[in-house]
């Protein structure tokens, strides 16, 4: 049975609720082994008094062996329980942190989307990964810290009054004294620090401007007035440093002071003491050695402080910064989540911003179920307002919407996962392969107690490519599966039929697809393959020659040599390392994207840098930057990456290396590779490269639709289409579906509605971003599939799809201004007539 | 220098060959040389077949184009069937507004011969001309500057103005 706790909402619970939560027994474990260290610390302060006392005093040996031994069975106990202690405060720290980031986590996505709007992603991440970092240690150590400090220094000092009471005093009343010297200092030097800090930014700030205005110090000829302006604030800069220094000396001095003043008076009083016979020799040892330790618990106190400070602020911050209730409940709860009917109903819905701007006016619509109506309107005129508000995105601030009777508003999100879906105009698309996008709304239902297909699992693969066809994602999940690579002896089979189709494919449609393709052949040079590739036209087989990169291999360095190979892919590499320094020198931050054009790695562009920079200055390249260039030339795709050329003669030489390539490894090791073959599966190509026995040109527009239309019809021959189109299902979208293009990442958005088929279909512009091919197909599965069946509103960009919709309503300035079904709103001549015919 | 890579250091790669292009098309002639090399970069060639689509009516797009080679026809699909309404040729630049939004076509470009055309796309463009100083704004004037030009000519010429959207030129947009 969960606590009470578990429903406080996390921004609302205190720091200090979380040393206990869940942690109780092991709190009162920490403070256990605490009393039982702090005990076995008195141990070898009283020891060593005994030892000078009663063992060196009475020479007794037998006695120095006891005490010994116990001194040093008691040091290494309370280093161990220390050991534990910390163990301990570490795993309470480190659980605790997990647990708030899980809650808040859960809290922050519940927020409405106006508070993203206010809050950007790069705050929430440092909200709940660095700024709970000091609030975590705080917490694992709020119990154990200040209860072994302050036990200990109360241990120490209760043993100092058994050994003499005045003097024990008297060391306490020397920290108490430097309580009151030390933390004003310290206050001057906060101060003074501040200010420090003020005149670095003033500085700064002088020497980005004068920078920045470079141009006008030169035309006004204005150094001296600069280096005035900037003399002055470098004057105000080293006076506040030495004021800072000045303080934080002084503290330190005072911390000496009083560190070397307790022994002092210790040492005169109480050796006045022991003179006089009123005080042992070993009780002075004993003294002197427990005042020593009194330090460290003090100065762990104080630091415990100030992490108390500093946590207690953060945690407040990011408390506060989320400190906002969720506009719906998450779940249903005390019952099973609604099954709504499909009628809506809209009732003088008003939807404010700000100061009170309407986006929604007093809109009114009635929707049956299984109704088919469209929004349309210009832009901001509230379309895609209505349609979020009905999917409950928006709260709305007046009037009412009703699902199946039940008022929107007041339904949990369960309820609306259960019976809605939505494909937004930019639908968002996550990082991991085609296949757990396509399953994302079904994964959510299923997690919420529902399920996409009938007996509760999820889709089967069947469904998954018939929805892929519909929504024309087919071909593209069969292109990202033809990109693929297998490994041959993984795939016997697949292997074997993708050589079928390789000549099946030569016979269709080598000639008619010829100007498509790039033709692996022995004798001539392939633009689209690196220039390794070309030299050794295989790949290798044993794992001694994947592991050692070409460049580095002296046997493939000698054969270069021989085949006066070596030179001109040095002067390749030489002359692609300047352009590409050149052209990435001049701008600040080089994106990700522009690396994918140049044959240097983003890891790898420093070291390059420094290559050109040397060659630049005349200098002869080292050894290991000429194995570098050689690397570079013999990555360069001169088919892809533009700033790299390979003349005639050069390709000619590198054809011509060929045999005595493949005549060499035959020799030596005839199993290490294997060789293009017409009859042989060629290892780290795609499946569409070996299919094609080629590579599809990039530059000729739509060869890979047509090739891979040809490819299809082979693979349903050949009986391995759905296995080549899994491998496509699999592919890695990359971060936010990168590797997808716009209308990619509708048609998934599109294909997860279609796995879902909710009740109730909210669709926002969502074919907008396809071609008009495959806007009117989906349209037609929407209207076949759902109509009369499931409600859908959809808000409409194009208005040619309009005929398929049973009634329209036009919006304008937040306000339904006209409603009927197309016919009867283009008769009319008014709003809609205006859209779609312009004004007359 | 050896024979092997005497074109490199001339003029022989393709990215030089696009700075070429990039260069004389007037839009760009005002960026800087080193706005213009990362530009290069990230432009591509693209072969068209007779009767292929550059790009179709009702299509959204953002890439612009230049004819390197062959020529293209602009062609409007009417319920009459499709009507070729214009042509372009070696050198021409078509569709630069693409390069500030996404924009709907109106017409389809097809190829009329074989087409070689340099692709500019938006995408790529400003990630990279927004990292190059002040490229993108040099860019939009140049836009800008066209639409006004253009009218003028219309103006000058005699055309009239009274097709234009709301009877207005299509400078006052």
């Amino acid at each position: 049975m969960p606590s009470t706790s578990e429903y406080t909402p996390v921004t609302k619970k205190s720091i200090y609720s979380w040393v206990f939560y869940k942690n109780t027994h092991l709190q009162l474990l920490v403070v256990g082994i605490i009393l039982v260290t702090v005990a076995l610390r008195l141990i070898p302060l009283e020891m060593s008094k005994r030892i000078i006392n009663e063992a060196v005093g009475m020479r007794d040996l037998h006695r120095l062996y006891l005490y010994c031994g116990i001194y040093i069975v008691s040091v290494v106990l309370a280093s161990v329980l220390k050991m534990v202690i910390n163990l301990l405060q570490n795993f309470i720290g480190e659980r605790t942190l997990k647990v708030l980031r899980e809650r808040l986590y859960a809290h922050a996505l519940s927020l409405p989307l106006n508070f993203y709007r206010k809050t950007s992603p790069g705050q929430v991440i440092s909200y709940m990964i660095t700024e709970m970092i000091p609030v975590a240690n705080f917490i694992g150590s709020a119990v154990a810290v200040p209860a072994v400090s302050l036990l200990t220094f109360l241990a120490y000092f209760i043993y100092l009054f058994y050994l003499n009471p005045y003097l024990s005093l008297m060391a306490v009343a020397i920290y108490t004294a430097e309580v009151f010297v030390i933390p004003p200092i310290q206050k001057k030097f906060n101060k003074a620090n501040r200010e420090r800090i003020d005149n670095t930014q003033k500085v700064s700030g002088i020497i980005g401007e004068a920078i920045s205005g470079v141009h006008e110090v030169h035309s006004n000829a204005s150094i001296p007035l600069e280096r005035n302006r900037y003399r002055r604030a470098l004057q105000k800069l080293y006076r506040s440093t030495l004021v800072m220094n000045a303080y934080k000396y002084g503290i330190k001095f005072s911390n000496n002071f009083f560190q070397s003043l307790g022994p002092f008076s210790l040492l005169l009083i109480g050796g006045y003491l022991t003179i006089k016979g009123r005080f042992d020799l070993g009780a002075l040892f004993a003294f002197q050695a427990a005042y020593d330790k009194l330090y460290q618990p003090w100065k762990d106190l104080m630091e415990f402080w100030q992490i108390y400070i500093d946590s207690s602020v953060r945690y407040k911050q990011v408390m506060d910064a989320f400190d906002i209730e969720p506009d719906h409940e998450l779940e249903a709860k005390g019952r099973a989540p609604y099954h709504l009917d499909g009628d809506i109903s809209v009732r003088h819905l008003t939807y404010a911003v700000g100061s009170n701007i309407k986006l929604l006016d007093d809109v009114s619509l009635e929707i049956g179920e299984g109704e088919h109506v469209a929004l349309v309107g210009f832009s901001g005129s509230g379309k895609s307002t209505l349609a979020l508000c009905i999917a409950q995105l928006y709260k709305y601030t007046g009037g009412s919407v009703r699902i199946g009777g039940h008022e929107v508003a007041e339904l949990s999100k369960q309820d609306m996962a259960h019976n809605l879906g939505m494909v937004a105009q930019h639908p968002f698309i996550f990082n991991g392969t085609v296949w757990d996008n396509l399953m994302y709304s079904c994964d959510a239902l299923t997690l919420q107690g529902g399920g996409c297909a009938r007996n509760g699992r999820p889709p089967t693969l069947d469904k998954v490519i018939e929805v892929a066809q519909q929504v024309g994602l087919f071909l593209d999940v069969l292109s990202f599966g033809l990109r693929s690579t297998i490994e041959p002896d993984e795939y016997p089979d697949l292997a074997k039929a993708i050589i079928h189709a390789r000549h099946e494919f030569k016979a269709e449609h080598g000639q008619d697809l010829a100007n498509d393709i790039e033709i692996y052949t022995h004798d001539s040079y392939v633009y689209y393959g690196s220039v390794a590739a070309n030299i050794i036209t295989g790949a290798p087989l044993k794992d001694n020659y994947n592991a050692a990169p070409l460049h580095e291999w002296p046997l493939f360095k000698d054969f270069l040599v021989r085949q006066e190979l070596m030179n001109p892919l040095v002067e390749l590499g030489t002359t692609l390392t300047r352009r590409v320094v050149d052209i990435f020198s001049s701008i600040g931050d080089v994106p990700e994207e522009l690396y994918k054009e140049s044959p240097i790695r983003q890891e790898d562009f420093e070291q390059y840098k420094s290559i050109a920079d040397h060659l630049e200055r005349g200098l002869k390249p080292t050894e290991e930057e000429v194995a570098l260039l050689l690397k570079l030339a013999l990555n360069c795709i001169p088919g892809v990456h533009k700033l790299g050329s390979i003349s005639d003669e050069l390709a000619r030489m590198i054809v011509e290396a060929r045999t005595p390539f493949r005549k060499m490894m035959q020799e030596r090791d005839p199993l290490a590779f294997a060789f293009l073959d017409e009859d042989e599966y060629m290892r780290g190509r795609s499946i569409q490269d070996n299919i094609v026995f080629g590579r599809v040109k990039p530059d000729s527009a739509g060869a890979e639709e047509r090739i891979n239309q040809g490819i299809m019809q082979l693979l349903i021959m050949e009986g391995v289409l759905e296995q080549v189109v899994e491998m496509g299902f699999h592919f890695e979208v990359g971060s936010m579906g990168d590797r997808l293009s716009g209308g990619q990442r509708q048609k998934i958005a599109l294909a997860r509605i279609f796995l879902k088929t909710p009740h109730i279909v909210i669709l926002d512009e969502a074919t907008a971003a396809l071609d008009n091919a495959s806007q009117k197909r989906v349209q037609s599965v929407i209207t076949r599939k759902w109509k009369g069946i499931n409600t859908v509103v959809a808000v409409i960009h194009r208005l040619d799809m309009l005929v398929h919709y049973d009634r329209v309503a036009v919006l304008k300035a937040g306000k339904i201004i006209e409603q009927g079904t197309y016919e009867q709103l283009i008769d009319k001549k008014g709003a809609l007539y205006e859209l779609v015919y312009g004004k007359q | 220098m050896s024979s092997f890579t005497e074109n490199n250091s001339q003029l022989c790669c393709e990215h030089d060959r696009i700075m070429d292009i990039l260069r004389s098309i007037p839009h760009f002639s005002e960026l800087q040389v080193d706005s213009l090399k990362v530009m290069a970069l990230v432009c591509n060639h693209m072969n068209y077949q007779p009767g292929a689509n550059v790009f179709g009516a009702g299509d959204i797009d953002n890439k612009a184009y230049y004819i390197v080679e062959g020529t293209a026809e602009v062609i409007r699909a009417t319920d009459q069937g499709e009507v070729v309404v214009g042509a372009f040729a070696q050198g021409a630049f078509i569709g630069a507004l693409a390069l500030l939004s996404d924009v709907k076509r109106l017409f389809f470009l097809r190829a009329k011969t074989p087409l070689k055309c340099l692709i500019i796309p938006r995408k790529k463009l400003s990630q990279t001309l927004g990292q190059s100083g002040n490229g993108f704004q040099v860019f939009l004037k140049s836009i800008a500057a066209s639409i006004v030009a253009w009218e003028e000519v219309q103006l000058r010429s005699g055309t009239s103005i009274k097709s234009s959207p709301g009877g207005a030129g299509v400078s006052l947009l």
